[in-house]
């Protein structure tokens, strides 16, 4: 999903699920969700889609509707290619990660 | 002003003059505070003005108006949900609660949106 996109990557030990974020390198939100995810030491691949391109980031978020339903926010968190979140909510991003006690 | 320069210590002044305008608060913890600070400075070097540092849109003053910080959104945001959908401004009760800010549904309609 999105491999056209140039994700960068962060090495962790944790790597039973595949990890991508989309994030904004001005959102907050983005950086506690990031960090929530270095502190678990969780490998992930993210991209900062103000970066992009006007191009790409209208085609991100063309497939991310059609793949979702919605409309990506920041930062949204996608694992194993099926599930979603949007926004950093630890609780929520712990439970999609299966990593609930 | 050139926007280059800009510092952080005017974004954070920027911060508190506006909050002291609508008798919000601003959020204390620090870290977020600062990087909130930044992607506000990010954005002005951009864009020329203060573009909302946690949505994406077209980097235009006129397109972008509703999102320029505070955005046209905050009021009712911080209204319904103590904080605005960046977790920068807060209401006096929230801010006294010691809740953090969490991210809260977007108010910006679908068409205002660039992609």
């Amino acid at each position: 999903m999105f491999e056209w996109l140039p994700f960068e990557k962060q090495e962790g030990s944790w790597k039973e699920k595949d990890v991508l974020v989309l994030a904004l390198t001005t959102c907050a939100f983005c950086t506690r969700g990031m960090e929530y995810l270095r502190n678990k030491d969780i490998e992930f691949q993210y991209v900062y889609v103000d970066k992009l391109s006007p191009q790409d980031k209208k085609k991100l978020s063309e497939e991310f509707k059609d793949k979702f339903g919605q409309r990506a926010l920041f930062p949204s968190i996608i694992i194993d290619e099926s599930d979603f979140q949007l926004g950093f909510i630890e609780k929520a991003w712990s439970k999609s990660l299966g990593l609930e006690d | 002003m050139n926007p280059q320069e800009k510092t952080l210590d005017d974004i954070i002044d920027f911060i508190h003059r506006a909050a002291h305008q609508y008798n919000w608060a601003v959020i204390q913890d620090r870290q977020f505070l600062n990087d909130l600070a930044e992607g506000l400075l990010t954005n002005y070097r951009r864009f020329g003005f203060f573009q909302c540092p946690c949505r994406d849109s077209y980097g235009d003053r006129e397109y972008d108006r509703d999102i320029m910080c505070p955005c046209t959104y905050s009021f009712e945001d911080i209204e319904e949900y103590g904080q605005c959908y960046c977790g920068l401004f807060l209401s006096e009760k929230f801010a006294a609660s010691g809740e953090f800010p969490v991210p809260i549904p977007e108010r910006r309609p679908e068409e205002k949106f660039p992609y």
